[in-house]
């Protein structure tokens, strides 16, 4: 395949401006895509994306070569994705290690997957959805758009979660669950269709 | 409170993310437990979709100029320069490679890779030829471009060489 | 960890049989087997690269074309200086000419009429050309992927 990472690392310290270059152009994508879902504006996330790269390069000479060079990049551009949009940040009054019993009922279990199904004529439902979640993502507050964004995309385990964010275990599972849950109430309601009775479907942030 | 407020953020868990322990208690639960069936099945169907959105996201926008910038920011002074544009007796056989870069300083090919213009290059990974052409066997240069009406870019990348043309057919 | 690029099911691959001129007859001489492949890059639609185009992944992810078809393939047994002819589906014609071979490279010249291209090029056994053909138009363009020795 490719020249791995790890010897493009190697030859960026050494002076080799075509092995950065290709690091950068390698993972500009990814990057771009963790800092849009945090930021939500894609020409912050355009600014951001670069800014990592940018730390990247300042710190190339403390990157240690038994780790990974996906992981630290992504590490980066989380960072300053966050601390763009540090000002929206506030204390979530549902982030608990219980999930409240309100949040639970509210007859919407199994719309979505009924919906969505294994039909393929459905399949257009699940494109259309698709590209309505970058609204979804923007309207949820940043703690869950950070978090979704970190799991799904970055992939990263409940530890790595719980470490990257600095907060207990329970509480990335259950920060993730209201995430999840507020998402999918936003799809609902855009796919036009209707919960059962009880609590209206989307909560407020 | 409730089974379900336990159980229902343990869903999306992965393999190894939850104890022995937990995951008996959570199929236990999830045997019979409605709700939390169709909550499972809400979280399959929508599985993958942010990460989808978001690639499709950075693949619909054009990066050509992306990484140009990113190494405009950086100091000069970071960077070797080109062994063999200083003639280091050191550095690559000028054969067929110093061909093809005097011909590509002839074709300002150095400078379209250097500021690729918005417009339309299709150009996203750079990596001219800066090692030995293993193909230039018995002095016949590995890749020579000429085109009248079209700006070659030439890339050597590890699976073989691609030649792209800068410029769309628009007549910009 | 969630693969992010997961490329969709490609849709509405170009039918090839019609569009192609006749390979080099293998009478004589041997010859060296080539497979080349009519590509067509796009940056609209989602990003997919076609299943048979896999092996081509990681020099059609170094472009900004996100979707990748293929439009045509001809699998000859190339004589030395003997043209190929490969027909695009916009009806324009690509010649493809195998020069030189040695033990382990092939050499081939790849011309263009309409742009009055022509390019030659000297890859190693294992390698690809991947080769752009007509200008991008609508976000589309052609290319040709050559493989001696498949």
């Amino acid at each position: 395949m490719e020249v791995d990472d790890l010897e493009l690392v190697d030859r960026a310290r050494a002076g080799d401006a075509g092995a950065f270059r290709t690091l950068v152009v390698r993972y500009q994508r990814k990057v771009y895509a963790v800092a849009l879902g945090i930021v939500k504006d894609p020409d912050l996330a355009w600014d951001v994306a670069q800014d990592a790269f940018v730390r990247v390069h300042q710190n190339l000479a403390t990157f240690r070569s038994d780790s990974s060079f996906s992981t630290w990049v992504l590490r980066i551009a989380t960072h300053i994705s966050i601390d763009a949009v540090r000002k929206e940040r506030r204390s979530l009054k549902d982030d608990v290690a219980d999930v409240a019993e309100s949040a639970l009922f509210d007859g919407a279990e199994g719309i979505l997957s009924t919906a969505l199904g294994t039909n393929p004529q459905e399949t257009a439902l699940r494109h259309e959805l698709t590209d309505r979640i970058t609204d979804a993502l923007a309207q949820l507050p940043e703690a869950h758009r950070t978090i979704l964004v970190l799991r799904e995309v970055e992939g990263l385990s409940y530890e790595e979660l719980a470490e990257r964010l600095g907060i207990p275990k329970g509480t990335v599972m259950s920060r993730l669950f209201h995430a999840r849950k507020k998402m999918q109430a936003l799809l609902v309601r855009y796919a036009g269709l209707t919960p059962r009775p009880g609590r209206a479907a989307a909560e407020d942030a | 409170m409730t089974d379900c407020a336990t159980y229902a953020p343990m869903l999306t868990a992965r393999t190894g993310e939850l104890s022995r322990e937990e995951e008996s208690r959570l199929h236990a639960h999830l045997a019979g437990c409605d709700a939390c069936q169709a909550r499972l099945a809400d979280e399959r169907a929508v599985d993958g979709m942010v990460a989808d959105a978001l690639s499709r996201a950075a693949a619909r926008r054009d990066f050509s100029e992306f990484s140009t910038q990113v190494m405009a920011r950086l100091p000069a002074s970071a960077w070797k320069p080109d062994p063999a544009d200083r003639g280091d007796p050191g550095a690559e056989p000028s054969g067929p490679l110093g061909r093809l870069r005097a011909w590509a300083r002839h074709h300002k090919l150095a400078a379209a890779l250097a500021a690729l213009a918005p417009a339309a290059a299709a150009v996203a990974l750079f990596l001219w030829l800066e090692r030995a052409d293993p193909s230039a066997v018995g002095g016949m240069p590995g890749v020579e471009v000429s085109s009248e009406t079209l700006a070659p870019i030439v890339l050597d990348t590890s699976d073989g060489p691609m030649i792209l043309f800068d410029g769309d057919g628009e007549g910009t | 960890m969630t693969n992010l690029w997961k490329a969709a099911a490609a849709t509405g691959a170009l039918a090839a049989a019609a569009l192609l001129a006749t390979p080099a007859e293998a009478a004589a001489d041997p010859g060296i087997p080539v497979r080349i492949r009519v590509l067509k890059g796009s940056r609209q639609g989602p990003p997919a690269v076609a299943p048979q185009l896999r092996d081509l992944g990681a020099q059609l992810s170094a472009t900004a074309y996100v979707r990748w078809d293929q439009a045509g393939e001809v699998n000859a047994s190339m004589d030395f200086k003997k043209p190929v002819n490969v027909g695009l589906p916009d009806g324009q014609q690509v010649v493809v000419t195998l020069l030189e071979s040695r033990k382990d490279t092939a050499t081939f010249e790849v011309q263009v009429p309409a742009s009055r291209t022509q390019s030659r090029l000297t890859i190693a056994k294992d390698k690809r050309i991947v080769h752009q053909v007509t200008a991008e138009r609508g976000g589309e363009a052609y290319f040709v992927s050559i493989r001696p020795w498949p």
